[in-house]
């Protein structure tokens, strides 16, 4: 007999123990996957499937039995004022805070990236508000911003028929008429309510949205300038680009396109899920020109107990989360990576 | 680059990001000063930044002491007059538990960081590292779930928890966030990088494949882990969502974000001085921490932006 | 056309000097390559001419006039850069059309949508056309022209470097180590057209290397650098045959120059160990030598004949020649090549003789600069 048939034939079990390990790791690994697992059930799938099929519902919580009302849930989602008020204010929260938010914090990548000194000092500046609990900023800025008592009116007001209302009147453009201009006429008249005037709320909020996100758009960025190939700026040189803009155009903006694709997607999760300072600030008012959805759900749902309503808005806001997601895989696959 | 910043650019580009860092500071200043100051100043935006810190009168404490229809003796008005610093922060601990929030906001913060990572690294390590039948079938429920914002299903989640009876405890503030898939889809990405000779080395050890996820993998993805931390940490501690919707009626289990909201409710216009002073507190342990480990923070960050 | 002036450059990064004062006049039209060791300042003295460093102390001129302050873009030189640096999110077509979008189509006409719209746009776009064309078909990527770096071989890639170099017909190219990317089989090849493109081209390259094979195959001359300062500029087989520093000596030619230490004595005459070398004469009497001596000049005989005694420690068989290492007995390693049928004769472990032939000996003094020797015929 051969040796290798020997040595098997004396090998205990003939081999055995190797399938054995097979079967043990096979084992271990879903002891060790079955937490996450099932936790991911119940918490993140059985909850959709729930939300889905109350939604069908006029479900309240302490109610006996589950009343089928078919697709009227979504019906006055999609039909009734106050509701479209709702997708309207989320989206154009969304729509303002992205692009906004992105584009300062790319800005300021930009600019402390070709920082000599200090770099670091305003990296850690622009980044305080990620780090600070919204809520709490929201408060903050809701003080600050107080018709009468607030920081920014106070303030404003002292430049009332000083140097700096001729300044900020832009009466000093040619065809502009100073005495007409926003600043001006505020001064004569009053400065806005801000988060209580129905023209400025959204505005506000958004600017709340901005202020806290920009700085962790900003992080990102640096970190994808630091991915760009220098080589390629020597190139550019070379090739005759001269100036900012065009080495912008051709090396930094395309090698930044995996970051702003990731960029984008998290900074447009995030701006559909605005909560704090809604429902600290504005309540969703006035005239429902900040009522966003998350905060619909929670009015709706939470106070008012109306869950199958609120389950309907759940669904359709994780359609739009689903949307964006989709689109940003579909868009990576395409275009961005090289 | 080459020939490229003249000290005008330089200065230029300075002024232009000076602007913003005030944009940027001025709530955490207006902050910081209403809370060093008395009611009058606050009404009248005066006393520069640290408040002028004239003793002032306390009125609940005087309405507090004095049995109801007494005129206030002078002694008790002497006790209950002290600068606004101290009226601010002590009523920012008087007139709400808050010492009990932020010990709950401690505990709840660290429970679902330290259960995150208890469930999120041995499936990350199977991922990696284990053959098993079924592998993609996992990955690919993992990044199907990455897709779905806890927020997003709070309503359903806050059903269920309401039919077993679970909501206004801890365990309705920890549970929904036990399951971390960007946890377990980060740590996954670094144990990949870890050779997979120094799995068989410990496997040749003797080491139990449950030892070889915390003796082995954990000590060699500690950046990963610490950016995971950085995340979970902050993200959990500033959450008011779900703690508004998890806690309805029981101030035992208010967090720091729901104590601080409670002060809006009150007409009462002395509390704004303690409202700031709260938010301080509540603002101040995350920022101190990255001001000390700003480099972690933001690497921490950008790592798991890139991953 | 172009001859380009180097003057007297010297440049530092902050403490460490990394070129002292170095000078060389480069010809029209010729191919000169700066070779040297890693860290000898070759590739930043090439960035300098190409406008991306500045340098701390001389100038350089092209035709004659001064370039220092002139932008990288308008020194019309074109570069090859050791990673080749294509922009990655664009077409091979679109890569090569770059130089001449950003030089022939104002800021106006370049710009995202409006641009198109602007006078003359399609004239000049024509124009990019054939000259992208003709490029391509010269270098042969025509059939690669739509697609993007990332689905390119290494030698493609190449090439689309060197074609976007060559679209703009500049001055001088310049090319840093564009070759090492490359496997060995490929650079062979490569180095074979990027000499005939200079043929053809007739304009000046100036190329770096670290690769003394490169550099003696490809230059019409070679410029040896190291450690900041150039040591020799001169046709590659002058510095082949007459290197003017022992370690230019040393950096070129493989496998590396066998150095022996020796004395002169009093009378001209030159020893190493205690071997008189006969026939080789030097004029510094009584001083300390180096001799540098190539393989092909080193040749093992047998135990009886006059030279150094040895021991042969290792040999190599390359099939038509063979490399002998040998340890002398005064201390010490030599190699020496010599014709596959000497493999008959030695091998390892066998006792023998190195006889240096006086013809092909490099006498260095002690400072590494080289001695003149004089040879006289053995009577």
């Amino acid at each position: 007999m051969t040796d290798r048939a020997a040595v098997i034939e004396q090998t205990p079990n003939q081999g055995a123990p190797l399938i054995a390990a097979k079967s043990r790791i096979q084992w271990i690994s879903y002891l060790f996957c079955l937490p996450a697992i099932t936790l991911m059930f119940i918490i993140l799938l059985v909850p959709i499937f729930v939300a889905a099929v109350l939604s069908f519902s006029d479900y309240s919580l302490g109610n006996q039995s589950l009343n089928w009302i078919g697709s009227k849930n979504y019906e006055v989602i999609f039909g009734r004022s106050s509701y479209q008020k709702m997708l309207w204010a989320t989206t154009a929260y969304v729509l303002i805070v992205v692009p906004v938010s992105i584009g300062l914090g790319l800005g300021a990548a930009l600019l402390i990236n070709s920082l000599k000194r200090f770099s670091d000092f305003y990296k850690a500046i622009y980044f305080l508000p990620v780090m600070a609990a919204l809520l709490a900023m929201a408060l903050v800025w809701d003080l600050a911003l107080h018709p009468t008592v607030g920081y920014v009116n106070q303030n404003l007001r002292l430049g009332c028929g000083t140097m700096v209302e001729t300044i900020l009147s832009f009466g000093w453009l040619p065809f502009v008429d100073g005495a007409q201009s926003w600043y001006s006429t505020s001064c004569a008249d009053e400065f806005p309510l801000w988060i209580g005037d129905r023209d400025y709320a959204l505005a506000t909020i958004c600017f709340i949205g901005i202020w806290q996100a920009f700085g962790f758009n900003m992080v990102l960025y640096l970190a994808g300038l630091t991915g760009v190939p220098r080589e390629l700026y020597h190139a550019a040189a070379i090739d005759g680009v001269k100036n900012g803009w065009d080495r912008f155009r051709l090396v930094t903006w395309p090698m930044l396109g995996p970051t702003t694709v990731f960029v984008v997607t998290i900074t447009a999760i995030r701006s559909f899920q605005v909560f704090d300072t809604v429902e600290a600030l504005t309540q969703g008012g006035p005239a429902k020109s900040t009522y966003v959805m998350m905060y619909a759900i929670f009015e709706k749902a939470i106070r008012e107990n109306l869950v199958g309503f609120g389950s309907a808005v759940t669904i359709v806001f994780l359609g739009f989360v689903l949307i964006i997601t989709f689109t940003q895989r579909y868009i990576v696959e395409k275009r961005v990576h090289y | 680059m080459y020939g490229k910043s003249s000290p005008m650019s330089e200065a230029l580009k300075h002024a232009v990001l000076i602007v913003g860092a005030i944009i940027v500071i001025l709530p955490f200043y207006v902050m910081l000063s209403y809370s060093m100051k008395s009611p009058h100043e606050i009404d009248t935006n005066t006393g520069g930044f640290f408040g002028d810190q004239e003793p002032m009168l306390d009125e609940w404490c005087v309405k507090a002491k004095t049995p109801s229809g007494a005129v206030a003796s002078k002694e008790l008005i002497q006790s209950c007059t002290k600068t606004p610093i101290i009226f601010n922060y002590v009523g920012a601990f008087d007139k709400a538990p808050l010492l009990r929030y932020l010990l709950n906001g401690v505990f709840v913060t660290a429970s679902i960081f330290l259960i995150q990572v208890l469930i999120a690294l041995p499936c990350a390590y199977a991922l990696a590292k284990l053959r098993f039948w079924g592998r993609d079938a996992v990955f690919m429920l993992v990044l199907f779930c990455l897709l779905i914002p806890v927020h997003a299903i709070a309503l359903p989640l806050y059903i269920m928890l309401s039919k077993v009876g679970l909501i206004n405890s801890y365990a309705a503030l920890i549970i929904p966030w036990t399951i971390s898939v960007f946890g377990i889809f980060l740590m996954r990405q670094f144990f990949m990088t870890v050779p997979d000779d120094l799995i068989d080395a410990a496997r040749i050890d003797g080491m139990s494949e449950f030892s070889i996820v915390w003796k082995v993998m954990l000590p060699c993805a500690v950046p990963a882990l610490m950016a995971f931390a950085i995340f979970s940490v902050v993200a959990h501690w500033n959450d008011y969502f779900w703690p508004r919707i998890a806690v309805t009626s029981d101030r035992n289990y208010f967090t720091p974000p729901l104590g601080l909201r409670m002060f809006k409710g009150d007409s009462d216009g002395d509390v704004y001085g303690p409202m700031m002073a709260t938010a301080t507190i509540i603002v101040t342990p995350l920022i101190v921490a990255f001001l000390l480990a700003q480099r972690k923070f933001i690497e921490g960050i950008t790592l798991s932006g890139m991953k | 056309m172009a001859n380009v002036t180097i003057r007297d450059i010297e440049k530092s990064f902050g403490s460490v000097n990394v070129l002292n004062g170095v000078s060389i006049d480069i010809e029209d039209g010729e191919f000169i390559v700066l070779v040297g060791p890693s860290g000898c300042g070759k590739s930043t003295l090439l960035r300098i001419i190409a406008g991306l460093e500045q340098q701390n102390g001389g100038n350089i001129s092209i035709e004659d006039e001064l370039v220092d302050n002139l932008h990288a873009s308008h020194r019309d030189i074109a570069m090859v850069f050791q990673s080749y640096a294509l922009y990655p999110h664009l077409t091979v077509a679109s890569n090569i059309r770059v130089p001449l979008l950003m030089r022939r189509l104002s800021f106006l006409q370049r710009l995202p949508l409006l641009g198109r719209f602007m006078p003359g746009h399609k004239e000049i776009m024509d124009g990019i056309k054939r000259d992208v064309d003709e490029v391509t078909k010269t270098l042969g990527i025509g059939a690669l022209m739509d697609r993007k770096p990332g689905q390119l071989s290494g030698g493609q890639r190449q090439r689309v470097a060197v074609g976007r170099a060559m679209v703009r017909h500049p001055r001088a190219f310049l090319m840093d180590e564009p070759l090492s990317n490359l496997d060995a089989e490929l650079r062979v090849h490569m180095r074979a057209e990027i000499a005939e493109l200079h043929r053809r081209l007739e304009t000046t390259f100036i190329y770096v290397t670290h690769d003394q094979a490169e550099a003696m195959t490809m230059a019409d001359r070679v410029a040896v650098m190291m450690d900041g300062d150039l040591l020799q500029v001169d046709t590659p087989s002058n510095v082949y045959k007459n290197p003017t520093d022992i370690r230019v000596a040393e950096f070129i030619g493989s496998p590396k120059i066998n150095i022996l230490a020796g004395q002169v004595d009093g009378s001209g005459k030159i020893t190493v160990g205690d071997r008189v070398l006969s026939g080789l004469y030097s004029a510094t009497k009584g001083t300390e030598i180096r001799v540098g001596v190539r393989p092909e000049a080193l040749t093992l005989a047998d135990i009886k004949a006059e030279g150094l005694p040895c021991r042969i420690v290792h040999h190599e068989n390359l099939g038509s020649e063979a490399y002998f290492h040998a340890e002398l007995n005064i201390g010490g390693r030599v190699i020496s090549r010599m014709d596959s049928t000497a493999l008959d004769t030695f091998t390892t472990g066998h006792e023998a003789t190195v006889v240096i032939d006086p013809k092909n000996a490099l006498l260095f003094d002690k400072e590494g600069q080289r001695l003149t020797s004089k040879i006289e015929v053995a009577a």
